[in-house]
């Protein structure tokens, strides 16, 4: 529905279509679209996954009344406009679905206007329990406390301005062998990577379980990560307000390869806000274009005017964010800025930014590398830790204690160091501040078909013993036993809470009995 | 977790038996380095198992409610709130009931973050919700204010009893109303988590241009049981 906050109106909204429920534990995964010049900045929200599991499937505080990990989340995404520009009535149109069925799948969008999509299963929902309704023992239960089974490991990306029936890609994207159930969660990271970490459908640690206390985290590297050459803006401004003067950021003739009006028509400017990521949710996340236009420059570097947000702070609301220049669905590192007056209350806003004509000039071109393709063992300048560490190598040495949303590094690096390491093809991470810009064959960035890169790869954070923690402390003393139950007795009436919230406020309901 | 500084991801996890100590108890905070590839553990006094968070105008984050306290095994702390159906401490992971919590973060520098205003700012005695909130949605208004809406007083599977005899409280252990932070006044009921009963936690909100917000949860009708 839409709610005003102010005097707590609702107006009523359709209903989700298919009975699919997005919200916990359902967990779908949701996001508002890109707000682009092209949309007018026209919300939409988006809608996948979920699980359309019957009501009474769903159960109660205690439990689910159905083996959820049986039962097939749901792979459909449905939009809505919750407010059309031309008045008319809002409604739930379905797009796409997405190539797995997904609970606990979450968006993260990338600096190009497209959302990957991360993490969940292909069954069941989120939460842990002790039982179902249909499988009253622990023993019995066949993925330990988890209600979702089936961890998928490969991500998707969304492509919001492709043509219907082609808005999902995959293709040669890396599958994780790591399985992010519940308690996962996924970031932005300024490099344009993709932070994963989580998992624990368990009641405490548990590193025995069908699905572990996970406290490995990973990077995820989009197709982007196999440009050798990645944009450098210069003069990007820390703070932006909402309308008021337009202002300019310098592309180097560096950044990009090929004719420079190409370039500078195929270079966008973006504002990421992360958000505040947990259980699939990545809460006040957004992405917002900034209108531009451009000055080609005679020695090739491009000034790119850029407008300020829209004067409407309710369309991404004050506080930080991450400002990134693209050049053909190539991003720069993200530049975290400011929005707004740094402070809670009415923002001050200003007339829309007017931009000047673009300016083109013919027989322009950029210095950059061309290649699509990892050619970083080719000789040339900055290499630096990126040299050594091509896109074919093994990854990120030197990592310490990996962060998991579900469990602190330090515990038991001897478990995690055993891991088998995944190979990938990409960037080693730690050369994300130095844009390397090596040199490689020539050719025009524009046309790349970024899809086929093999770069989208999965990097595991490995561990060494380098940890600033005390690398001898004990795991827990917790029994790690996923069945360890003595703590809590069944007690007469066969129930047991796993949320060990005893419900006698919920004694006026009837809960079942067996 | 949350993207506080280019160089820092602050990460919050629930109590429970991390291997990782801060303070001689159980960690279930930390501060990623992304270049660095290392981590800090940090204290937070509340347990954030639940929780929801938001960026600050300012660019500090906030997070609001989570669990009571938790002893080890996920069992409820030793130190009983009143009424005895949760605890607001535990004397092995050293953690307070965070069902109210505010807990403020200001992102710092590495090299600073061993400062006091670097750390979690976590004193639900100074700082804290009206009402008891697990798993509520948080979403800022154009001022930068932040509604906080509806979750489980205490946590379960979900948001309500069956038969649903009592979609708006559940006995108590639903909490159908929304509050902001800062606050604009005494928390209010909010009819739609009412009719989404059940269903309703977490709901996914997104302000509208319009100064309104879109707000889902269940499917969007309500579900009688």
């Amino acid at each position: 529905m839409l709610w005003d906050p102010l005097t707590n109106e609702e107006t009523a909204l359709p209903p989700m279509p298919d009975n699919i429920v997005r919200v916990y534990p359902g967990s779908g995964a949701a996001a508002m679209l890109p707000l682009t010049p092209a949309n007018n900045y026209t919300p939409t929200v988006m809608f996948c996954g979920g699980s359309d599991m019957p009501d009474y499937a769903w159960g109660n505080y205690s439990w689910p009344f159905i083996n959820t990990f049986y039962y097939p989340a749901s792979a459909k995404c449905h939009q809505i406009t919750p407010e059309p520009v031309d008045g008319s009535a809002p409604q739930y149109v379905e797009v796409d679905s997405m190539p797995d069925t997904r609970t606990m799948g979450q968006f993260i969008h990338l600096p190009n206007g497209k959302m990957l999509v991360v993490n969940g299963g292909k069954n069941g929902t989120a939460g842990y329990s002790k039982m179902t309704l249909e499988t009253p023992e622990l023993s019995q239960m066949p993925y330990g406390e988890s209600l979702a089974a089936g961890p998928v490991g490969k991500p998707a990306i969304f492509d919001p301005t492709a043509a219907s029936g082609s808005h999902w890609s995959n293709d040669g994207f890396d599958t994780s062998n790591i399985a992010r159930l519940y308690h996962s969660s996924a970031i932005l990271l300024p490099d344009a990577s993709v932070l994963i970490a989580g998992s624990n459908p368990n009641l405490d640690v548990n590193t025995s379980a069908f699905f572990p206390t996970q406290y490995q985290a990973e990077v995820f590297y989009p197709p982007y990560f196999s440009a050798s050459t990645r944009p450098t803006p210069q003069n990007v401004p820390t703070t932006l307000s909402y309308g008021g003067d337009a202002f300019d950021v310098l592309v180097p003739s560096s950044s990009y390869s090929g004719d420079a009006n190409s370039a500078a028509e195929n270079t966008s400017v973006w504002l990421i806000r992360p958000g505040w990521t947990t259980h699939g949710m990545n809460m006040g996340q957004r992405s917002m274009q900034l209108n531009n236009t451009f000055t080609v420059n005679q020695n090739g570097s491009i000034s790119l005017h850029v407008a300020q947000l829209p004067p409407n702070p309710n369309l991404f609301q004050p506080g930080p964010g991450l400002l990134f220049v693209t050049m053909s669905g190539i991003p720069s590192n993200g530049t975290m800025v400011l929005i707004g007056s740094g402070e809670i209350g009415t923002q001050p806003t200003a007339a829309v930014s007017t931009l000047p004509p673009s300016v083109r000039l013919n027989n322009v071109s950029g210095s950059g590398s061309g290649s699509a393709n990892s050619t970083s063992t080719a000789s040339g300048s900055a290499a630096s830790e990126s040299s050594s560490a091509s896109h074919t190598g093994a990854i990120v040495g030197g990592i310490v204690a990996a962060v998991a949303v579900v469990g602190i590094l330090g515990a038991a690096f001897g478990v995690y160091m055993a891991r088998r390491r995944r190979t990938a093809a990409q960037q080693n991470p730690g050369s994300m501040y130095a844009m390397s810009s090596a040199p490689g064959a020539g050719g025009a960035m524009a046309s790349r078909n970024l899809r086929d890169s093999d770069s989208s790869a999965f990097v595991p954070l490995q561990q060494d013993n380098k940890s600033t923690w005390d690398a001898t402390a004990n795991a827990s003393n917790v029994s790690l036993s996923p069945y360890h139950d003595d703590m809590r007795s069944a007690g007469p009436s066969g129930e047991f809470d796993p949320y060990y919230q005893n419900a006698p406020r919920q004694s006026t309901s009837q809960r079942p009995r067996y | 977790m949350f993207l506080g500084t280019e160089e820092i991801v602050y990460i919050l996890d629930k109590a429970e038996g991390n291997a990782a100590q801060v303070d001689g108890h159980p960690a279930w905070g930390s501060a990623y380095n992304i270049a660095g590839r290392t981590a800090q553990t940090m204290e937070v006094v509340t347990n954030t198992f639940c929780a929801s968070g938001m960026h600050l105008p300012n660019g500090s984050y906030a997070t609001f409610g989570g669990n009571g306290a938790v002893s080890p095994g996920g069992n409820i702390g030793d130190v009983l709130a009143p009424g005895g159906y949760s605890a607001s401490y535990d004397t092995t992971y050293h953690d307070y009931s965070g069902s109210t919590s505010i807990r403020i973060l200001n992102p710092c520098a590495w090299s600073d973050l061993s400062n006091t205003e670097c750390q979690w700012f976590d004193n639900a005695t100074l700082l804290h919700m009206q009402k008891q909130r697990w798993y509520s949605a948080a979403e800022p208004l154009g001022d930068g204010s932040i509604a906080i809406i509806g979750g489980f007083v205490e946590g379960g599977y979900i948001n309500r009893n069956y038969p649903n005899v009592d979609p708006a409280t559940e006995g108590g252990a639903a909490e159908p109303t929304y509050e902001f932070y800062p606050s604009k006044g005494p928390a209010q009921t909010m009819q739609f988590l009412i009719q989404t009963s059940g269903l309703n936690a977490y709901a996914h909100t997104y302000m509208m241009p319009s100064g309104k917000m879109f707000v889902q949860a269940n499917v969007s009708t309500s579900k009688p049981s």
